[in-house]
């Protein structure tokens, strides 16, 4: 590309119009198509989740209990703490952020995410505050299976959209 | 109906426009060897845009080093967006007033 900072007329032909507007969907197609995310990615957001999902049932448990009451938080901070780590090796890797709620199709992915964990957050605390510890056990593994469903559904919807532009 | 942008016909800014539009934001480095212009170059474009309110531009300590992260604003995706719209028109062969 020229290093010319000089702008072109701005009355373009039909086939200027096109050449502009193809170069900038060729630039914006090849950078999703760059993007990766880092191994273990999906796995480590998985984890993520399950990691909130168990505060949630420890929260529901605790009840009196100042164990319970002190290791939900810590569960909770680990789990953000382990977010920002996710988001810095995503940075890292491909020297772009792209949040869920990014505009877009796969927006519509990270909406159903948040219900579907919203869902099984409540599902978790009331599981745990009735000791049903298998079925918060369930809940952790459906947890963990939503987001890698979902960190891998929003990828392909994400990049599907750029290439189809 | 939408009409061209001055500020973001040129082709650099337009192609940094169109890679920022679809992430939340970008080093600087990585905008600079996608364009394939210089530091200074790409200084200058994200300067205007930040001057028109359509470019964010922050600086952050990232991995040890001190690293420049760029994004739109909300003013520069209407903006983008305005101007892609005028350009399909004029390939569309309607007239775009200016």
């Amino acid at each position: 590309m020229s290093e010319s900072n000089s702008s072109p007329a701005l009355d373009p032909t039909p086939a200027e119009a096109a050449a502009a507007l193809h170069a900038a969907e060729h630039a914006q197609s090849d950078l999703a198509a760059d993007v990766s995310s880092p191994p273990g990615w999906d796995a480590a957001y998985g984890a993520l989740f399950a990691l909130i999902l168990a505060a949630a049932a420890v929260l529901g448990a605790s009840g009196d209990n100042l164990v319970g009451q002190i290791a939900s938080p810590v569960m909770s901070l680990t789990a953000a703490m382990l977010t920002g780590v996710l988001v810095g090796r995503w940075r890292k890797r491909n020297g772009v952020w792209i949040s869920g709620y990014h505009p877009g199709p796969a927006r519509r992915v990270t909406w159903a995410l948040v219900v579907v964990i919203g869902a099984l957050w409540a599902a978790a605390f009331f599981a745990g505050r009735a000791d049903a510890w298998w079925l918060v056990g369930l809940i952790v593994v459906a947890g963990m299976a939503s987001g890698i469903v979902a960190t891998r559904r929003w990828m392909a919807v994400y990049r599907a959209d750029l290439a189809g532009r | 109906m939408p009409a061209l942008d001055p500020l973001i016909h040129a082709p650099a800014r337009l192609q940094l426009c169109a890679m920022l539009a679809s992430v939340d934001d970008a080093q600087f480095s990585l905008l600079r060897d996608r364009l394939a212009v210089s530091d200074s170059v790409l200084s200058k474009h994200v300067a205007a845009l930040v001057d028109a309110g359509y470019v964010r531009a922050r600086k952050a300590l990232f991995d040890g080093r001190r690293t420049t992260w760029v994004s739109l604003t909300p003013a520069g995706r209407k903006a983008y967006a305005d101007h892609v719209a005028a350009l399909r028109a004029v390939i569309d062969g309607a007239s775009v007033g200016h």
